[in-house]
């Protein structure tokens, strides 16, 4: 009697587990088929071209991520976090660090991978790369941790990234996580040698975030990093901000909808490509390349280009540019394209020529050009020529008001603001550590289009 | 004298080889130590030998493996543009690769292009290595005379793992798809002239590697990511853990590149000198890998020396202390000895002097020449004084037998002290009237009751009295004071003889000791009296002491406790 209850009730069971493995299938299937496409928009500053001679032409490629889907599984990711643990992070910083690593542990599956390397004058993995199964573990592994000695940041990164390789093959993103508070001075220490790191770990899909802390690291170095590894990169005063910030991160990460993605623009005979603004970019003949490590879910990333046109008569329309967007998809893990044009129509009409000012584009433009301003005013401080720096925030601030109050844009006016207010304090007290720091991760989340928190 | 003598001696002969040992380990073990340090300083120069060897080689095989990928294109037959899409591919693709370049045989750049097109890179890319794209500098200027390159004989590929840095070098060039870029046939065998060019500018280092097809003369090639290439070697670096030891790999600059050891970083490896120093390789000019030590923690041996030197002075304690003890006994034991002998001699004197007075009285009155009886009644007088004394010596040397052996018995009786001191003083009246001496007392109020050994007591305030006798008998006065206090009953017996010398004051209650002057010379004594006199005191719980600070004479307080 009881043997066939028994036998019954496997048979119940098997069934059951069928059906639910259906349907999670099912659903799973689903879900990774209807992730929407990046969408790529093409603009012109002005839709409506003045006729005539030559001109160039302000080109804005932007690409819309859509959101990630909320109940696909979302992709898997490779973390290396790497933690400066040298003397001088020693206290709250170092306690906080370690609460940010705890914090952004519990925020990983069981399918992601983790590891923790930590430098000081030494490199030490304490977490070799593995699946997160034990965190008990890990987080013992992370709570030992001790500060004292040198900075050995490049070996740190290079570990972190030897790290990311053991399971390079996977479906995985990839990302280290730097956090620092000092200059490296073990190995190549140099902005531009971090950068040919950074472009090397590109090439291998490898994105390095880097989180500077306190005011005496190198915001140089750690912005080349990420900048050529298409990371992000946060400046954090002081300790308590890191576990929002690694969550913030960790939260982008989780978000990716695609990965690996390259951006041809192809112009039409005629039109010449004269330079890309913000991002690195290569121009080929009449073809330009630019590419992005990933887009993070719902988040619109853009690249602005100028381009010179040939003389045409009003009344003509032409196509003026053209972009193919190539991705990884990586929830279909499947490669997929996109692709958008931008037509202009030309026009001697003046007034309908300034009616058809596509704002968004000058803005973004502007905000770009003031973001180079920064940077130049960086490195005319370095050169200690403070006076030409604060000249130069004051040129782009103006550039940026007449804009602001030409569009009624209050985020123009905002930034040509506060970069009235960098001049200043430049002017009468130099540069501060802080405030460089903060003049370089702006540009640099400017040029990015770097998520805000 | 001889016996001390002989015992130093052969406590030398002892302590100086145990010293001549002790100072040979020692300097076997600095020695020792020394060597270990030698060794373990040879064996990190060793590794670092070896690990310059695997960078070198490390460093060679990549280039040698990008020449091949090079080679494989198969420039030759290929039109410019397709070589251009083909090498641009796989600098886009291959961390290894910074930059491409192609050459014209007219030393012009096809690629990339001196104008505005180029990437920031690009146009600093051709800034570093003008000189050698304007032929100023011929590829190969720093060729040696032997080092043709010839095509490779194999070539691996495969699906390799992308984590090794050979896999990565090993990868081929990607073909560009829907394309005819073969012209002619590929399979001709293939003459190429190819080179590696560590090139500084701006005080860094790059790295250059061309290939020239021979029938073409199109130089095309690539610019080594060093970044990339640093990043794999020092992760794969062996690490170094011995204690107080640091490798440090230091690029032409003498910057460090990376570092591995436990030796504290705190101090500049470079500031300090190097205890080794290793050239890499020649395709890295000017690289070194320095090996850099503490002394003091190298050696493990630190602990063991320590050690060592302990048990060393360990030893040397032993051998001394034994040494000093042995000699203290010795000693001890010849001043007992001496001691003994003396007591003998001086207990033997005594005895025989009464005994004679006894003798020589008794025998006259035996003989009956002595009629008057105030004379007869003299002699019996002395007869009975000197057997009295006779008495009181062997009960010293008795009570000193027991004493020595802890075996004496005491009987303790209630009495009052100053009766008691009354029945003494009267007892022994005519011994004190002989020698003149003029008994004062002073009694406090009484009583004083005292619970003790009454023939102890006795024998104590005796042997005082024939001290004071003895030594002050041409004094004036012997004069007895007696106080309490709430606990004690003090009695007090002073003369004003010539009192004790300081420095002997201090051993006057040991046993068999005798002040040896003049004054005690002529006396008869056994050096037992005091010594006796303390000894029961203590064990009656009482205690005797000399006065410290008499003016005249000596005095000595006897105490008791009360009996209330």
């Amino acid at each position: 009697m009881t043997n066939v209850s028994a036998k019954k009730s496997i048979k119940f069971r098997i069934i059951l587990f069928t059906l639910i493995c259906m349907i999670w299938a099912a659903t799973a299937a689903q879900a990774r088929t209807t992730t929407d496409a990046v969408a790529c928009r093409v603009e012109t500053d002005r839709s409506i071209l003045p006729a005539g001679g030559p001109q160039n032409v302000v080109l804005k490629v932007t690409l819309d991520a859509p959101l990630a889907p909320a109940k696909a599984m979302r992709p898997k990711v490779n973390i290396a976090l790497v933690l400066d643990q040298s003397g001088s992070m020693s206290g709250t910083k170092i306690e906080m660090a370690k609460a940010a690593a705890i914090e952004a542990l519990s925020r990983m599956g069981r399918d992601d991978v983790f590891s923790l390397v930590t430098y000081d004058t030494n490199v030490q993995t304490l977490v070799p790369a593995q699946k997160v199964r034990h965190t008990g573990s890990i987080i013992q592994a992370i709570q030992q941790i001790q500060s004292g000695g040198n900075t050995a940041l490049f070996g740190g990164v290079s570990q972190g990234a030897s790290e990311i390789r053991k399971y390079i093959e996977g479906d995985y993103i990839h990302r280290v996580v730097l956090l620092s508070d000092g200059l490296a001075n073990v190995g190549p220490r140099h902005p531009q040698d971090l950068g040919r790191l950074g472009a090397g770990l590109f090439k291998e899909n490898i994105s390095v975030t880097t989180v500077g802390v306190g005011t005496d690291y190198n915001e140089d170095l750690m912005a080349q990093l990420a900048q050529k590894s298409d990371g992000n990169t946060y400046f954090v005063e002081s300790g308590p901000d890191l576990p929002h910030i690694f969550a913030a991160e960790l939260g982008n990460v989780l978000n990716v909808v695609a990965k690996q993605v390259t951006i041809t623009i192809t112009l039409p005979p005629g039109v010449e490509p004269v330079d890309v603004i913000g991002r690195e970019g290569r121009i080929r003949g009449n073809h330009i390349e630019l590419s992005m490590n990933q887009l993070y879910g719902g988040q619109e990333k853009f690249a602005l280009v100028e381009v010179r046109l040939p003389s045409s008569k009003a009344g003509k329309s032409i196509e003026v540019a053209r972009a193919d967007v190539r991705y990884h998809d990586p929830f279909s893990m499947k490669n997929r394209t996109s692709m958008g044009k931008a037509v202009a129509r030309f026009s001697s009409d003046q007034d309908k020529v300034d009616a058809s000012t596509n704002v968004n584009v000058v803005k973004d433009y502007q905000l770009n050009l003031n973001a180079l301003a920064q940077e130049k005013a960086i490195e005319l401080s370095d050169q200690g020529k403070p006076k030409q720096a604060a000249q130069e925030l004051r040129k782009s601030a103006a550039k940026l008001k007449t804009y602001g109050g030409k569009y009624q844009d209050k985020e123009l006016i905002r930034e040509a603001e506060e970069a009235e207010v960098q001049a200043d304090v430049l002017e009468s007290e130099g540069m501060s550590k802080k405030s460089r720091k903060v003049l370089r991760t702006k540009s640099y989340q400017m040029k990015n289009q770097q998520m805000q928190q | 004298m001889r016996n001390r003598r002989s015992i130093i001696i052969f406590w030398t002969l002892l302590l100086v080889p145990a010293l001549v040992l002790a100072g040979s380990a020692f300097r076997l073990l600095t020695l020792e130590q020394e060597r270990i340090q030698r060794g373990s300083i040879t064996a990190l120069t060793d590794q670092a030998k070896v690990i310059a060897q695997n960078l070198d080689l490390a460093v060679s095989t990549i280039q040698d493996n990008l020449t091949r990928s090079l080679l494989d294109i198969d420039a030759a037959f290929l039109t410019t543009q397709a070589l251009e899409k083909r090498l641009t591919a796989w600098e886009k693709s291959n961390p290894l690769i910074r930059n491409i370049f192609i050459l014209s045989p007219e030393q012009s750049l096809l690629y990339p292009e001196r104008s505005m097109a180029s990437t920031r890179e690009e146009r600093q890319f051709i800034k570093r290595f003008d000189p050698l794209f304007t032929g100023d500098i011929d590829f190969t200027f720093n060729r040696p005379v032997q080092n043709e390159m010839t095509a490779p004989a194999t070539s691996a590929k495969g699906p390799e793992q992308r984590s090794s840095l050979y896999a990565l070098s090993r990868e081929a060039v990607p073909a560009a798809s829907g394309q005819q870029e073969q012209i002619q046939n590929p399979s001709q065998s293939l003459q190429a002239e190819t080179g590696w060019i560590p090139w500084f500018s701006d005080n860094r280092l790059y790295i250059l590697g061309w290939v020239q097809p021979v029938p073409e003369g199109i130089v095309f090639g690539v610019e080594l990511e060093m970044m990339t290439l640093l990043s794999r070697l020092v992760t794969d670096f062996p690490v170094n853990s011995r204690d107080g030891t640091v490798m440090v790999l230091m690029d032409g600059n003498g910057n460090p590149i990376h570092r591995t050891g436990p030796l504290s970083g705190d101090q500049d490896p470079a500031a300090n000198d190097a205890v080794a120093r290793v050239d890499v390789s020649h395709h890295l000019p000017h690289w070194t890998l320095g090996v850099h030590v503490d002394k003091k923690t190298i050696s493990r041996t630190g602990s063991f020396l320590a050690l060592s030197l302990v048990l060393i002075g360990i030893l040397i304690t032993a051998i001394l202390s034994a040494g000093v003890l042995i000699t203290r006994l010795t000693l001890e034991k010849i001043k007992d000895a001496r001691q003994k002998t003396s007591f003998v001699a001086a207990v033997s004197h005594e005895l025989k002097t009464p005994l004679t007075s006894i003798r020589m009285y008794a025998e006259l009155l035996l003989s009956k020449r002595v009629i008057d009886p105030s004379k007869k009644q003299g002699y019996l007088e002395v007869i009975v004084t000197e057997s009295e004394r006779l008495t009181r010596l062997i009960n010293n040397v008795l009570d000193f037998g027991k004493l020595e052996q802890e075996k004496k018995e005491y009987r303790p009786v209630n009495f009052d002290m100053a009766d008691f001191l009354k029945d003494l003083t009267h007892t022994n009246r005519i011994r004190l009237q002989k020698t003149g001496l003029k008994v004062i007392t002073e009694f406090a109020p009484g009583p004083f009751p005292v619970s003790t050994d009454r023939d102890a007591m006795e024998q104590v305030v005796l042997n005082l009295l024939d001290n004071a006798i003895k030594y002050a008998g041409k004094g004036e006065f012997i004069k007895f004071i007696l106080d309490k206090t709430p606990d004690t009953v003090r009695l007090t017996i002073q003369d004003d003889g010539p009192g004790i010398d300081p420095s002997s004051r201090k051993r006057i209650f040991e046993k068999f000791y005798r002040i040896d002057n003049s004054l005690t010379a002529a006396q008869p004594g056994s050096g037992l009296g005091l010594s006796i006199a303390r000894q029961m005191l203590r064990d009656l719980g009482g205690d005797i002491i000399l006065d410290p600070d008499i003016k005249q004479g000596a005095g000595f307080t006897i105490r008791i406790p009360i009996d209330e």
